[in-house]
């Protein structure tokens, strides 16, 4: 137990779950926009670039994640593009995270009233106009609970870089077992970053849900007015 | 009647979808500072066409023509509105992620680049009109059915439109919200507006209209002078006119 303790505070797992840190939110972030711009070609594009986009979507989800990351880690080097492991790894959990916030995000455009846009079109506003000011904020809010989850997920599935020599959490636990065989300690160790980071996202994501709920805004201006006041 | 500025001209235009035509041969000639109000039965064809005067739908034949220049698109697509036709619709369609003031500025703030402050003082000066400059800073969510529809009224004048068409703007309210908005329709026609109204409120029409149409599958049964229309002799005009102002 104490070893754990000690495993848990020690500067080698600290800078292993920075390391993990840095991996999801940079993958995610870039997933993110990749789902965004994708789910915008889905949407409106012309016919090529939307098959494009399909063909994309059908080709990384379908095809594992740790084969895509392996994939990049082994055959770019040969096109003689010599990256990082943990570059190699970003962009592989980035492309095939940008699939799944497609999909995420193009249901958040269709859950977004057709009347808005009706409405946004007759005041003149444009296409662009009517997506970043009127559709896109609705969409924001839409997709935010679903992202959430691809978070946490992306924060478990960033442990697949391990396998390709990226020093992150799993990696140093395991790198640390081999030395001492202590898994018990050094695996619970690992565990308890994970579930440290995941609690830290949810309260994260939660917080955000609620600063961009209207009711919630509404009252923080002091104004908590029901139908029946008014 | 023939001194007046003709805005807004349709002539014998159609719609159909996929192969039911739901709009016939509908002509009708909007002048300036006129209220035109169009009645029928639900399925009549009355969105329908109120969609086409606005350019949101592309038609197969005929053509629509605003201030003397055609309205479509060389393809018959709908072209990008300027703002000069406003429309209120049924459901309201407010922004609900913005406030009642952020609705109204954010069409001449962000198509005409105007002044903020500019803009925020006309849109205080048309909520005052429609009875809310209280609201400015509540969300829709916090308005009953009457207020939303107010501030979508506001919201369609602040890009001071030529012509505004209403598309049964109080069939979604109850009767006494309805009253409230019907108070604000009657002011804004009083002062000059040009609109083109569907509305089931027959003793509105009355009141308001200066032209009336009556339509009924898709074509127009009759149209002309408010005056003619009420005092009709045809026969399913007169008909639709009896039940209307008996219910
Ligand atoms: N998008 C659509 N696709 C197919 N049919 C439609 C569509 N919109 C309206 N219609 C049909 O067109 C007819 C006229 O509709 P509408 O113009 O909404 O009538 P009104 O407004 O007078 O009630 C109806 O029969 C309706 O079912
Ligand atoms: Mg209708």
């Amino acid at each position: 137990m104490s070893n754990v303790l000690e495993y848990t505070f020690s500067s080698t797992f600290l800078v292993a779950t920075w390391k993990t840190l840095l991996l999801t939110v940079i993958s995610m972030v870039l997933g993110i926009v990749g789902g965004l711009l994708l789910a915008l070609v889905k949407n409106g594009g012309p016919a090529p670039a939307r098959w494009l986009a399909d063909a994309y979507i059908w080709l990384f989800r379908g095809t594992p994640v740790l084969l895509q990351l392996i994939f990049v880690f082994n055959v770019l080097p040969l096109w003689g593009i010599t990256l990082e492991a943990f570059t190699c790894a970003v962009i592989a959990l980035a492309l095939n995270e940008a699939a799944y916030m497609a999909e995420i995000v193009r249901g958040g455009l269709m859950g977004v009233d057709r009347g808005q846009r009706t409405a946004a079109h007759m005041l003149g506003l444009n296409p662009v106009q009517t997506m970043r000011w009127v559709v896109l904020p609705q969409t924001l809010r839409l997709v935010l609970p679903p992202t959430g989850n691809q978070l946490i997920g992306m924060l478990k599935t960033s442990a697949l870089a391990s396998v390709v020599s990226v020093q992150d959490l799993l990696l140093t636990a395991q790198r640390t077992a081999s030395a001492n065989f202590d898994y018990v300690g050094t695996l619970s160790a690992a565990a308890i970053h994970y579930l440290v980071l995941t609690t830290i996202f949810t309260l994260a994501v939660r917080a955000l849900e609620r600063r961009l709920d209207v009711d919630v805004r509404a009252r923080k201006q002091g104004q908590i007015l029901t139908r029946e006041t008014l | 009647m023939t001194s007046k500025t003709l805005l807004l001209r349709a002539d014998s235009i159609s719609r159909s979808y996929h192969s039911s035509l739901v709009l016939e041969d509908f002509s009708l000639d909007v002048a300036q500072g006129e209220t035109t109000v169009l009645l029928g039965s639900s399925g009549a064809g009355k969105s329908t066409a109120l969609r086409c005067l606005a350019g949101l739908e592309p038609v197969q034949s005929g053509t629509v023509t605003f201030k003397g220049k055609p309205f479509l698109a060389k393809n018959n697509r709908p072209a990008q509105a300027s703002g000069a036709i406003g429309m209120v619709f049924q459901q309201f369609n407010l922004f609900p992620h913005l406030t009642v003031l952020e609705n109204i500025c954010l069409a001449p703030r962000r198509v005409r680049g105007q002044d903020k402050a500019a803009v925020e003082k006309r849109a205080t000066d048309l909520l005052e009109k429609v009875g809310l400059a209280a609201k400015a800073g509540a969300y829709p969510f916090q308005l009953s059915g009457g207020q939303q529809q107010r501030v979508a009224i506001a919201r369609a004048l602040a890009m001071a439109p030529e012509l505004v068409l209403f598309d049964e703007p109080t069939s979604a309210l109850d009767p006494e919200y309805t009253r409230e908005v019907l108070q604000v329709m009657r002011a804004l026609t009083a002062e000059g507006l040009t609109s083109v109204i569907v509305t089931h409120e027959i003793a509105f029409a009355r009141e308001t209209a200066d032209r009336i149409v009556y339509m009924d599958a898709g074509r127009i049964v009759e149209q002309g002078p408010a005056q003619d229309i009420f005092g009709s002799s045809h026969e399913r005009t007169r008909r639709f006119l009896d039940q209307a102002l008996a219910g």
